[in-house]
C-alpha cells in the first residue's frame, strides 16, 4: 500500500473513534506531534510541582503541609507516567529532560509565575488545576490509546487535587477579611495567564492534532467549559475576575470574554517569562544533586566471571 | 530487551485477581517493589503487589505493608468529606458580606452536562 493511502486509511480510523497503539504504523506528522504534545505535558508536571514546593515549608499546619508533600509527589509521579509514553513514540526520556534543561523544550505558560502568598496555592490547587482536568478530561477520548490510558489514572488524582483545592478555597472564601482579600488578589493575577493557559482561539482547520483527533476540542471549547465550571463557583464565593464583561450569553450559548494582551503568552514561549530561568535553574541543581541516585539505580555492571 | 524494566501487578481486593498497573525500572527485586509501591500504591489502590521480570515473580503478600504507617488520609477521597459542610459556611459567609456577584451564567446543571 502506497504511502498516501496508508494515511487515508489512518485518518478514516481515527475519526471513526479508533485508538492508535505505540507499535501500529502512523503518519509522521501525528507521532512527532503526539510526542511533542504529551513530552510538553510531562514537563509541566515536574516543572508544576516547583511552585507548590515552594510553599512546603510555609503552608500553615501540618495537615496542609503533608496534603501539599503528597500532592506535589502526584505531580511528578504524572511526570514519570508520561514520560514513559513519550518515549515510546522514539525519544529516549534522558534526551527530552536534557532538552527540558535547557530550555530546548516548553512547559505550560502557568508554572513561569511567582507564588507570592498561600492565596496563590488555593488558586493553583483549584483554578489552574480545574483548567489542566478541563483539557485532561477532554484527552481521555484521544485517539492515541496509550495516552488515554494513562490519563485515566492521571484524572483519578487530580480530582483528588480538585478536592483538595476546593477545600483551600472555601477556608479562604469563609475566614477573615484579609483572608478572602488574600485569595481574591491571587485570582486577579492569575486571571490572565489562566485564560493564556488554554492558548489562543485555535485557527480553523490549522492544528493537526485535532485533525488526527490527537486531541478532541479546540482551545476556545475548553476555555468555554472552564468558565462553565469555575466562574460560577468564583461568584457565589463573592471573588471577582479582572474582566467587568465577562458573562454569559444565552442567546449564543457561550461566555463573552476581554481578550487579554497575548503578548506575556508569545515570551513564555519563548522560555522567558517571569520565574523561567530560576525554575530551570533550580531543577538544574536538583538534577545534579540526585545524579548520584540515578547512578545507584541503573543496570548493575555484569559480574566478570573468574579466570 | 530491557533487563530493568518490571511489570508491576496489582491485587485490588481480597481474593481478585492480579491485574497489571505499569511498569518501572529497578535494578533488583527489592528495589522494584520499593518504587512499584510508591509509584502506583500511593492513594489505596490495592491490597498486594507484585512485580514480574524474565518470567520470575514477588508479590508482596501482606496486606500491612501497603497500609499506611500513619495517618495519610490526605492522599484518599474520605481526607476531603465534609466540602458540603464548608460550601454552606462559606455560602453563609459570603450572604453576610452581602458579596455574592450575580451575572448572567449559564442557567442550570443540564446545560453544564450538555456542554460536558
Amino acid at each position: 500500500m502506497d504511502t498516501e493511502a496508508r494515511e487515508a486509511e489512518f485518518l478514516a480510523h481515527v475519526r471513526a473513534g479508533g485508538t492508535v497503539e505505540a507499535g501500529d504504523w502512523m503518519p509522521d506528522a501525528y507521532r512527532e506531534g503526539a510526542r511533542k504534545f504529551i513530552e510538553m505535558h510531562a514537563n509541566s508536571e515536574i516543572m508544576g510541582a516547583l511552585p507548590e514546593r515552594e510553599w512546603i515549608p510555609r503552608a500553615p499546619s501540618l495537615r496542609r503541609k503533608l496534603s501539599l508533600t503528597a500532592k506535589v509527589q502526584d505531580e511528578v509521579g504524572h511526570g514519570h507516567l508520561l514520560y514513559r509514553v513519550a518515549e515510546d513514540l522514539g525519544k529516549p526520556r534522558s534526551q527530552m529532560i536534557a532538552d527540558l534543561l535547557a530550555g530546548r523544550t516548553k512547559f505550560h505558560n502557568v508554572f513561569h509565575y511567582p507564588t507570592h502568598t498561600w492565596g496563590d496555592v488555593a488558586v493553583i490547587g483549584f483554578l489552574i488545576d480545574g483548567a489542566a482536568l478541563v483539557n485532561q478530561q477532554a484527552l481521555l477520548e484521544s485517539s492515541y490509546g496509550p495516552y488515554a490510558r494513562v490519563l485515566t489514572r492521571i484524572c483519578a488524582e487530580e480530582s483528588l487535587h480538585q478536592r483538595h483545592g476546593e477545600d483551600l478555597v472555601l477556608e479562604m472564601c469563609a475566614g477573615s477579611d484579609e483572608q478572602r482579600a488574600m485569595f481574591q488578589d491571587a485570582v486577579t493575577r492569575w486571571w490572565e495567564p489562566v485564560l493564556h493557559f488554554f492558548g489562543p482561539p485555535s485557527r480553523p482547520g490549522g492544528d493537526i492534532l485535532l485533525h488526527y483527533r490527537f486531541r478532541t476540542a479546540t482551545n476556545e471549547e475548553l476555555r468555554q467549559r472552564f468558565f462553565d465550571r469555575y466562574v460560577p463557583k468564583l461568584w457565589d464565593l463573592g471573588i471577582d475576575v479582572p474582566d467587568p464583561d465577562l458573562a454569559y450569553d444565552a442567546e449564543v450559548g457561550e461566555w463573552r470574554w476581554t481578550q487579554p494582551d497575548w503578548e506575556p503568552l508569545r515570551r513564555i514561549a519563548r522560555n522567558d517569562g517571569p520565574m523561567t530561568a530560576e525554575r530551570l535553574a533550580l531543577r538544574r541543581r536538583l538534577d545534579d544533586a540526585n545524579a548520584w541516585v540515578r547512578a545507584v539505580m541503573a543496570e548493575p555492571e555484569p559480574v566478570l566471571a573468574a579466570a | 530487551m530491557d533487563g530493568n524494566r518490571w511489570t508491576v501487578l496489582a491485587r485490588r481486593r481480597a481474593g481478585s485477581d492480579w491485574e497489571p498497573v505499569g511498569e518501572v525500572h529497578a535494578p533488583d527485586e527489592d528495589m522494584a517493589v520499593l518504587l512499584a509501591k510508591e509509584s502506583f500504591f500511593r492513594h489505596g489502590e490495592g491490597v498486594d503487589l507484585a512485580v514480574a521480570r524474565d518470567g520470575s515473580f514477588r508479590a508482596l503478600g501482606d496486606p500491612d505493608l501497603l497500609a499506611f504507617a500513619t495517618d495519610k488520609s490526605y492522599r484518599l477521597q474520605h481526607g476531603y468529606t465534609g466540602l458540603g459542610g464548608k460550601r454552606r459556611r462559606a455560602a453563609a459567609r459570603v450572604a453576610a458580606l452581602g458579596a455574592r456577584i450575580d451575572r448572567p451564567r449559564p442557567e442550570d446543571r443540564r446545560v453544564l452536562r450538555e456542554r460536558g
